[in-house]
């Protein structure tokens, strides 16, 4: 992984340092004074200081940039617009170009035309299976923790695996500091409080919390704005806690352990219509992971790491009859992985080798019910256990104005018992640990970089993925419904090939950057439900639902960047199709997938007007999801019945909208360093579709959003 | 949890603004909608209609434009066959409004029936058995919560699960006087065996007198309950139809069936289902 530090001296000169590219540079006031390339010095140089502040970016890397993928500032993305009072660098995502405009209500990344299971997000290096809150409108990561992210969406090394589309690597902070560091935010629907305390040189420790309050401010300004009583007599809170510890046994050795854990609480009054008498639904993630990371020499570096990560969701259904005890409905998925990585430098080569071996276990439902049938409900589901091993190399090879990266990824992956086969009527039980099947594949990966001269570069990679655990989407708004199904004797893994190249230049002494690329996809394995809903919550055979199809994406992404200066920002625009196909989907004949966006644009324009004010903007427009649509109807058994077109023949109207911000830096008050942030959400207010359905008691097409102007107020405080 | 998670949508749905939209409906193909059915002890009965274009406003007349009258309907079950009379059906609650109905044969569980529908030089036929009857071994009340008056009422069938059957249950409420069905095709996934016990409370909707007694019934009113066994090709139909279609609109408004079609056994261009009814009745009075 590329590492950048940046690092000031009294304020005036800077120097920026790659491990990565084993470079350096100094500048002064945004100017630069010198660039080298000095392996020794740097690493000696990194590990003495204590006090770093990690920047975004060199400033040539989009054009030197490799296979790594970007280093994301995370600070720049936190001076957007935010939404109800929250920044969110990870929804920022969808502006980086190759990553579609979710919607309404998701927090979904959509990466090239591929699936929101597609991709592997990681929060120090533990996998984080749902990563939003509030029925997807913010992600799970407490902006104040995060150091570093690094995104991956072409040109996987091999150090990556077990997802097709991309990798969203989230590092909170992990070092120590020289004093008390407390950040904090108050805003509308939540707030949030981190400290890190140093407790000596080697030790510190972090914490953070953040909470919501919707119950106790929007649901009553809703109720006096006249909204339906069915809402407002509902109440949703979220929280989040992290903690964690950096201790440095030695200059060269670092312990790093974190811990994660959310929760998402909904409680529904009663509904008649449906015989519920009350709901408490609650879903979230726990994650803790420890690592140990050694330098061993100026050409030898390991790291070891086991993590373990869980998501929960679970429903508790009051009936109104007396006669029924109340149902609870529970999904699960577990995962413990151990990783080790070893990097070894030599010459023009930097090698990096490890393994990776984890254990998963999948309850996609588990439903205790009371006795009585109405409903079908199968008391037991099946689980799907499964262990998984993957060795890789890699090669990463800078040969004159070339650099290459060849590496390779083995996998190996098994479900262990036990199992029931509801497939087969004969109801097999596999005892625990017995091999039910396997599956096995090979992931080469290429990428190779040629400098045309210091402006600009080519690029381009092929790579091959295997995906062996898979969500599967219920709804698209954002309920974790998503069933946790990994690969099974009946579902195999998700396979994908992925080419990617382009042409990246930078103007005017790096103040500019424009890349033009281009990509094709092909994913095999896909997984679909026959239905959207119908039978999957109330029969143990959710594995006969499934439908088998495959799918090829390309595209084109074109980006215009402005690094430096008051006013600094960036032009991303994306031409893309998506297609699938599934047998017995559409007859047989391709369809375009749902998150289809034909053209995506993002533009972010930020400018600092003085040392106190800066204003930011954030402008989206995307063409809108596919969708089903009916073409006639007709009544049957005293019953409507709509009868639908070809599979999501239908275009929903485009997603636009325009953010804007304002960020006023107050004057120090008591060692406090504090913010104003006042952002408007959707601006022109405009309505953006979530749904788009027929009314049979209209008979028209109609259209609902959720999202109108939205104006948010936060201060954010550091001291 | 279909249910919880319909209700969590339809929260989504309140929450949310709705505008209308402009959209240009394409592909639309004419088909002759059939829905015939044979019960044992009983005639046969066939409905034909043409689906509606969504392209186009629907109004009361166009409708009964859309209703097959001349069409000739003929029943077979292998040795007899009788064409089927056609006329104005009593029931003022069912579409289409016509019917064809037979006069000779009646149905006999286990037994075959052939359908053939001629209709504007179009042969449409079907085949569908009547499944034997099952019979509902007890019925059970519960008081709701909160309201003395108010009962749920249960059935308890006993399964035989290598018959592949299903069920549909339709409760019949004095002050309504017609036959409302249950939420459910009950066994639709024939996973159940043995001794089953099942809420068989209605899916009333606004325009249903007892309404305001909701999926309920009073203490001391006496229920007519129809219980239907079907075979496994028309478990299949009403188990999507269930989900196609839903009284209080909220089905239709967002579980839309887009990839699982609903599986007709009528041949094309016809659409629709031809199927044996197995039919048990009984009288309960709510305790």
């Amino acid at each position: 992984m590329a590492i950048f530090k940046y690092i000031k001296i009294k304020g005036l000169v800077s120097i920026l340092l790659s491990f990565y590219f084993l470079q350096f540079a100094v500048s002064q006031e945004n100017k630069l004074l010198k660039t080298d390339t000095l392996s020794s010095y740097v690493s000696k140089k990194t590990i003495d200081i204590r006090e770093v502040e990690v920047f975004g970016r060199l400033k040539d890397s989009n054009i030197k940039s490799g296979s790594t993928g970007l280093n994301i500032d995370v600070k720049e993305l936190k001076s957007l617009p935010q939404f109800i009072g929250e920044s969110d660098p990870y929804k920022a995502l969808q502006y980086m170009g190759g990553v579609s405009q979710a919607g309404e209500a998701n927090s979904g990344l959509y990466v090239r035309g591929g699936n929101n299971d597609q991709n592997l997000i990681l929060l120090n290096g533990t996998m984080i299976q749902n990563p939003t809150h509030v029925l997807g409108m913010f992600s799970v990561f407490n902006p104040d923790l995060i150091s570093q992210m690094h995104f991956v969406k072409s040109g996987m090394p091999a150090e990556y695996g077990g997802r097709l589309s991309s990798i969203v690597d989230i590092s909170t902070i992990a070092t120590v500091p020289e004093k008390l560091d407390i950040k904090g935010s108050i805003g509308l629907i939540s707030s949030r409080l981190s400290a890190q305390i140093p407790l000596s040189s080697k030790f510190s420790i972090y914490t953070s919390w953040r909470g919501s309050y919707i119950g106790s401010t929007v649901l009553p300004a809703l109720a006096l704005l006249g909204t339906d009583s069915l809402l407002t007599q509902n109440r949703y809170e979220f929280w989040d806690v992290n903690a964690g510890f950096t201790y440095l046994f030695s200059p060269k050795t670092k312990l790093i352990g974190h811990f994660y854990i959310g929760k998402d609480d909904v409680n529904i009054g009663t509904f008649k219509i449906y015989d519920v008498h009350g709901n408490s639904t609650n879903w979230g993630n726990t994650a803790a992971g420890i690592q140990l990371k050694t330098v061993f020499s100026e050409n030898w570096s390991m790291s070891h790491q086991l993590s373990f990560s869980r998501f929960q969701i679970q429903s508790t259904l009051n009936w109104s009859s007396t006669d029924l005890k109340p149902t609870t409905i529970q999904s699960n998925f577990q995962n413990i992985t151990y990783k080790n990585d070893f990097f070894y430098w030599h010459g023009l080569h930097s090698f990096k080798f490890g393994t990776e071996i984890s254990y998963n276990a999948a309850i996609p439902n588990f439903v205790n019910s009371d006795t009585v049938s109405s409903l079908e409900i199968k008391s037991e589901h099946p689980s799907i256990n499964s262990t998984q091993v993957a060795v890789y190399f890699r090669d990463e090879w800078n040969w004159n104005q070339f650099q290459f990266n060849l590496g390779l990824r083995a996998n190996l992956y098994a479900q262990i018992g036990p199992y029931t086969d509801y497939q087969n009527q004969g109801n097999i039980l596999n005892s625990t640990n017995a091999l039910i099947k396997t599956y096995s594949g090979l992931e080469p990966r290429f990428f190779s970089r040629y400098l045309i001269n210091s402006q600009s570069s080519i690029k381009f990679s092929a790579t091959r993925h295997y995906q062996f655990l898979n969500q599967i989407p219920v709804f698209s708004i954002g309920i974790p419904a998503d069933l946790q199904i990994p690969a099974s004797l009946y579902v195999k893994p998700q396979v994908s090939w992925h080419f990617s190249g382009g042409y990246f230049r930078n103007l005017s002494d790096n103040e500019w950057e424009v890349s033009l690329e281009v990509y094709y996809k092909t994913l095999e394995n896909l997984l679909e439900f026959k239905n959207s809903i119908t039978n999957t919550f109330t029969n143990g055979m959710f594995e006969k639902d499934l439908l088998v199809g495959k799918g090829w994406t390309y595209g084109s992404e074109l980006k215009v960047r402005k690094n430096y200066g008051k006013f600094t920002g960036w032009i991303s625009y994306n031409l893309g199709w998506s297609y699938r196909k599934f047998d017995e989907i559409n007859n047989g004949i391709p369809f375009l997938a749902q998150n289809d966006r034909r053209h995506d644009l993002s533009i972010i324009a930020m400018y600092q007007l003085n040392n106190r004010l800066s204003l930011s903007s954030v402008f989206v427009y995307a063409t809108g999801n596919r969708l089903n649509l009916p073409v006639s109807w007709f009544i049957i058994d005293n019953k409507y019945v709509l009868e639908y077109s070809k599979y999501n023949a239908f275009e929903m109207p485009a997603y636009h909208r325009l953010d804007i911000s304002v960020n006023y830096k107050l004057k120090k008050w008591h060692n406090i360093d504090s913010e104003l942030n006042l952002s408007i959400y959707n601006v022109y207010n405009h309505a953006n579709p979530y749904l788009v359905n027929f009314s049979a008691r209209t008979q028209k097409i109609y259209m609902n959003y959720l999202l109108p102007i939205i104006p948010s107020f936060s201060w954010t405080f550091h001291l | 949890m279909k249910k919880f998670l319909i209700y969590i949508l339809f929260i989504f749905t309140v929450a949310s603004c709705q505008t209308d939209l402009e959209y240009k409906i394409s592909g639309y193909t004419q088909k002759i909608i059939v829905e015939g059915y044979i019960s044992n002890g009983e005639f046969p009965k066939v409905y034909l209609t043409l689906n509606f274009p969504l392209s186009k406003l629907t109004d009361s007349l166009n409708m009964i434009e859309n209703v097959i009258r001349t069409a000739k309907v003929t029943i077979s079950d292998g040795e007899k066959t009788e064409i089927l009379t056609s006329g104005w059906e009593p029931n003022k609650r069912h579409f289409p409004p016509y019917m064809y109905v037979g006069t000779e044969l009646k149905g006999q569980e286990g037994k075959t029936y052939y359908l053939t529908v001629d209709f504007s030089g179009y042969k449409l036929n079907s085949t569908t058995t009547i499944p034997y009857g099952t019979s509902i071994q007890k019925f059970e009340c519960s008081p709701i919560k909160g309201n003395d008056s108010l009962r749920d009422l249960f059935m308890t069938l006993n399964i035989d699960p290598t018959a592949k059957n299903s069920y549909r249950v339709f409760t019949l409420k004095k002050r309504d006087g017609y036959f409302i069905e249950t939420q459910y095709v009950y066994n639709s996934e024939f996973t159940l065996s043995g001794s089953n016990k099942f809420n068989i409370s209605p899916r009333v909707t606004e325009l249903d007198s007892s309404f305001s007694e909701g999926g309920n019934f009073f203490k001391g009113d006496t229920i007519q309950v129809k219980l239907c066994t079907i075979d496994s090709v028309s478990t299949q139909f009403f188990k999507a139809l269930t989900l196609f279609s839903n009284s209080n609109g909220i089905g239709n408004d967002l579980f839309i069936g887009e990839k699982d079609k609903l599986k007709s056994n009528i041949s094309s261009p016809g659409f629709g289902i031809w199927y044996g009814n197995g039919v048990r009745y009984y009288s309960v009075v709510i305790q």
